[in-house]
């Protein structure tokens, strides 16, 4: 049995060397055509089943929910009254100064097949690829919200690497009491996303938006991270640090949207 | 027939444990489905047999979800390899070694991950 083991082990280790020096594409990309399918087929069984068990335990919140949503509906529609005479406004005045809105090139709409965990980091598993024109360093999004950014692009498979993930750093930009504080977003625990690197003067505050900033040229500017949701201050420190809370929430990520786009 | 079986079961599992991930996320790290079926079937098959599955299925999960081919293999090997020492260290307290190898599974599946990334 000590034999089989040690055998198993080195065989482990070639194949390891193996893929590194010459690499198992072909099989890796075959192995992905027959059976993504079926990885589809259970996320999204997955998802179903993830909603009827959080509905059944949350359905006596369900009601407040709802009653508070009618009030902010209502809310909410006066707002958007308020900003549709802004945006005409803002309209104006950029065709007045010259300035082009650009719009992101929509490259791929994908459905999200599940999450791998390599070490201490985490990726998004999205079933478009190489063959769809996905390429690394691509945004994924879903509405306006930043989702993550393309790592590894296999012909009909994408590894994404999210926001949350430890290894994710994406330069943000607050916008608090109508000012742009800049800072940086760092994943944490691979399951939350924290502010760090804002000036200790700055004053945060709760439900503050935050948005991509478009200054290191790896994200796109004005994509949407999330909100404040606790502020952390410490005495004779640099900077301070907050907690986000973000606008979508993995278990309920099915369908993605990849974009590409010019950092110029 | 039986074997064909539990091969069938091994590579539900192994999609499962990848699409149904986000689900099965705990403090950030994903539960290891593959690692626990075969820990169990180390009770109904001969340990040589679960060492060769679970070498077939890590190339596998390797192949679809990405990462390295045999470093999934290595780390459920080596998982395998320290929980059956441990159960056999508490041969005559076999719940305490039941709870004991399955928690040194998990750690030594975890520690060759982060030891290989």
């Amino acid at each position: 049995m000590k034999k089989v083991f040690l055998t198993l082990i080195g065989f482990s280790l070639f194949l390891m060397v193996f893929d590194q020096t010459i690499g198992f594409s072909l099989l890796r990309d075959f192995t992905q055509m027959i059976f993504s399918p079926i990885e589809i087929g259970l996320h999204g069984s997955g998802l179903l089943a993830y909603d009827k068990i959080v509905f059944l335990t949350k359905l006596p919140l369900i009601y407040r929910e709802n009653q508070e949503l009618k009030t902010e509906v209502n809310n909410l529609q006066s707002l958007l009254m308020e900003n549709q005479i802004l945006q005409n406004k803002n309209k104006v005045l950029k065709e007045q100064l010259g300035v082009e809105i650009k719009d992101y090139k929509v490259q791929a709409f994908a459905q999200v097949l599940g999450q791998k965990v390599e070490g201490e980091k985490v990726f998004i598993l999205i079933g478009k690829g190489r063959a769809e024109g996905v390429s690394v360093g691509d945004i994924v999004v879903l509405r306006k919200f930043l989702v993550g950014r393309v790592s590894f692009v296999t012909s009909h498979k994408a590894e994404v690497l999210p926001i949350f993930s430890q290894a994710s750093k994406v330069p943000v930009y607050v916008f608090s009491s109508g000012r742009k504080v800049s800072g940086l977003a760092v994943g944490e625990y691979n399951s939350r996303v924290k502010l760090k690197e804002v000036l200790q003067d700055e004053d945060l505050q709760r439900e503050d938006l935050v948005l991509t900033s478009g200054s290191a040229g790896t994200y796109p500017p004005d994509l949407l991270i999330g909100k404040v949701e606790e502020i952390e201050k410490k005495e004779n420190q640099l900077f301070q640090e907050a907690t986000l809370s973000m606008f979508w929430e993995i278990k309920e990520l099915n369908d993605v949207f990849v974009l590409k786009w010019d950092f110029e | 027939m039986r074997k064909f079986l539990y091969l069938l079961i091994l590579l539900l599992t192994a999609l499962t444990q990848i699409a149904w991930a986000p689900f099965l996320m705990i403090r950030g790290f994903s539960l290891p489905l593959v690692l626990l079926v075969l820990f169990l079937s180390t009770y109904f098959y001969q340990v040589m047999t679960v060492f060769i599955f679970a070498f077939g299925i890590g190339i596998f999960i390797n192949l679809l979800a990405g990462g390295i081919v045999g470093s999934q293999s290595l780390a459920l090997i080596s998982a395998l390899g320290s929980a059956y020492i441990m159960r056999n260290l508490f041969l005559g307290r076999k719940w305490l070694g039941f709870l004991l190898a399955s928690v040194t599974a998990v750690i030594i599946n975890y520690a060759i991950w982060f030891f290989l990334f």
